[in-house]
């Protein structure tokens, strides 16, 4: 390694020492998905193998052929419940968020406060009742029932995150969009959510990622396999008496793909969404 | 055009239980193509007021009137006001010539063809044609403020309203822009209503300067009726730059009394002061104290602490008994700090204030409005 001065690739040892810890960090994230990745592509039988092969001997793609019909149709309802979860969450959140960030009124604050309390409740501990509630309103295994489940859960988080993007735009862009001649809608429309649109999609994102990953509800709301999620459909391998684990790590790998896909292409937009948040907000 | 008149305007916030008074019965009538700045201390009530104008802020009592309608209730837009912001507000995600028709696609019916005549014509006159398909974040801050006004400009509206639209801009150009701005006003002959809390932009640009404390309206007039004849110590004290001394002093048969010197009144000055009224505040100008020598009546010590070169003059800190005041004097007097020097200020330069309410019981005299300078 070069030791010159002012070289581009000059490291001391403290970068290299810094760069390990990177190394070792990437590689606890990485390797589960490489492990599962190493076995979606083995024949059923290579699976335990003893000693360990990251790499297999032979590559097949027969475990992807087997769940591409039931994991297309999964990957679909994920796409539809997560963008239309997105969609619900943006109708509800934004005109909260707004009417938070700019209008004073009365209990405002402990409404605020309130919200953040419903947060802090943990899905898992109202998923009973969700299910009875769910029962008598005759949303129980519908893609609708699970929609409005997820919009429940995500406002409380969704809205303190918009008006934290809200409050980061001065309320002087209001005052001239006002004297311009638009309504109170007219502004959020033309002015404020155009300005914040780094913040929305940190939003969208976000909520994009919860309603794929999410599992509990999923699994309590959906009876019916064709309307699984994708985070269902990767437990529906696992059979009672026997687990097929190159089908599991086939769709778990089809699973994780497109929030890969969204987040590298998406990666700048987020990044700037966030710290935008976290510096100004 | 129009002229614009403000009676009685109070606007009262709620605040917890009880309520904030930000504007406290203000009156200020500005005639047709006048430049109002209104000046004060920050939370003194101008923004309010600028924005209670505007339309921004609901009035809780008075009347606010364009020309000899009135406007309150009506929406901001439907007022005829545009309003230049501190920040300058232009829309982010906007080219300047998108900021600059907003307003006109908004509440006009006006053609594209006519909206972008009109801000082409704008911007011809602002120097920022090149500037119109640019958004703002590559703008400077003179660009971005060159933009805004010409988005208030575009409108044709009857009244321009600016909320300390130079302070966000560097020394340099604050200077320019404040020409800039007296020579647009002028040329434009719009009703104009200027916020600041930078007294010298109210001293050189507004006809009138309105200055208002805690809500309430201190002392309307040009500014120069305003530098020499405060109606209060507030306004004695707000207006001028460095600003002016106050002593205090007692007033003791013809001379007034202080911790350090003994100031002898004539009997002019000595008429304008009630019998009762003993306990006085006296006002000197910085640059209405001078050095003098040490046998000059009404003369006293001063030790200079700092000295503060500025060029033309120089702004000397003075040790007068325990207090520091401030003098100022020709650039070409060599002073140092710790020099001993000996001050006096002439009488008819001096401002007295009552102690206890602060109003003006004598102040200098006023530039005669029948002096003309021969040329």
């Amino acid at each position: 390694m070069s030791t010159g001065h002012g070289s581009r690739f000059d490291l001391n040892r403290y970068d290299l020492a810094t760069y390990l810890v990177y190394l070792l960090a990437v590689a606890f994230f990485i390797f589960p998905i490489f492990w599962v990745l190493s076995m979606s592509l083995r024949p059923e039988g290579d699976v335990l193998t003893y000693p360990v092969q990251f790499i297999p001997d032979e590559i097949t793609l027969a475990a992807y052929e087997q769940v591409y019909g039931p994991a297309t149709t999964w990957l679909w309802n994920s796409t539809k419940i997560a963008v239309l979860e997105a969609i619900g969450i943006l109708l509800v959140c934004v005109p909260a968020a707004y009417a938070f960030s700019r209008f004073e009124f009365r209990g405002r604050r402990h409404v605020l406060f309130g919200i953040l309390l419903f947060q802090m409740i943990s899905p898992v501990v109202i998923v009973i009742p969700m299910y009875s509630v769910m029962n008598t309103l005759g949303l129980f295994d519908t893609h609708f029932g699970l929609i409005l489940l997820y919009i429940g859960l995500q406002v409380p988080f969704s809205t303190w995150l918009l008006k934290s993007y809200f409050d980061t735009i001065p309320d002087q862009l209001d005052d001239a969009a006002a004297i311009d001649g638009c309504s109170r809608l007219q502004t959020l429309w033309h002015v404020i959510l155009p300005s914040m649109l780094p913040g929305i999609a940190v939003v969208i994102i976000f909520n994009f990622v919860f309603s794929w990953s999410e599992f509990v509800m999923a699994f309590t709301v959906l009876q019916s396999s064709d309307l699984f999620t994708i985070s269902v459909g990767v437990f529906a391998f696992q059979g009672q008496y026997s687990t097929s684990w190159t089908l599991i790590a086939a769709v778990s790998i089809l699973a994780i793909l497109p929030l890969i896909v969204m987040f590298v292409a998406l990666q700048r937009y987020f990044i700037r969404g966030l710290t935008e948040g976290a510096v100004k907000g | 055009m129009a002229a614009l008149d403000i009676d009685g305007l109070v606007k009262r916030f709620s605040a917890g239980d009880g309520e904030i008074v930000a504007v406290d019965d203000v009156d200020i009538s500005i005639e047709d193509g006048d430049f109002l700045v209104l000046v004060g201390p920050s939370g003194c009530g101008k923004s309010t007021t600028l924005r209670c104008i505007a339309g921004l802020e609901e009035i809780s009592e008075g009347d606010i009137r364009l020309g000899d309608t009135s406007i309150v209730g009506r929406k901001p837009m439907d007022r005829n006001i545009a309003m230049v912001f501190q920040n300058y507000a232009l829309y982010p995600h906007m080219t300047a010539r998108e900021n600059m028709s907003f307003g006109l696609k908004m509440g006009t019916d006006l053609s594209k063809a006519e909206i972008d005549s009109k801000v082409e014509d704008v911007a011809r006159m602002m120097g920022i044609e090149d500037l119109l398909e640019k958004k703002p974040r590559a703008l400077s801050g003179g660009q971005q403020q060159r933009v805004a006004l010409g988005r208030a400009i575009v409108r044709d509206p009857d009244v321009f309203l600016m909320d300390e639209p130079l302070s966000n801009l560097d020394a340099k150009l604050r200077t320019t822009m404040r020409t800039e701005l007296q020579n647009l006003q002028q040329e434009l002959g719009v009703t104009t209503v200027y916020v600041t809390h930078d007294q010298t932009e109210a001293m050189t640009m507004g006809d009138q300067i309105a200055i208002l404390n805690d809500g309430k309206l201190q002392q309307i007039g040009t500014p120069l009726e305003c530098y020499h004849q405060p109606v209060n110590q507030f306004v004695a004290g707000f207006i001028g730059a460095p600003s002016m001394n106050f002593f205090d002093v007692t007033l003791d048969g013809d001379s007034l009394e202080h911790d350090a010197f003994s100031y002898r009144l004539s009997p002019e000055t000595l008429e304008n002061v009630d019998d009762e009224t003993t306990r006085l505040t006296l006002g000197v100008r910085p640059e209405d104290i001078e050095i003098v020598d040490e046998r000059e009546p009404n003369s006293f010590r001063a030790i200079v602490s700092v000295t503060e070169p500025m060029g033309s003059s120089t702004h000397l800190s003075l040790a007068i008994g325990d207090r520091q005041y401030t003098a100022t004097v020709p650039g070409d007097v060599l002073i140092a700090p710790d020099d001993q020097i000996t001050v006096t200020f002439s009488e008819e330069n001096t401002h007295l204030f009552d102690a206890e309410t602060g109003r003006a019981v004598k102040n200098r005299e006023h530039v005669r409005p029948d002096t003309e300078v021969q040329v």
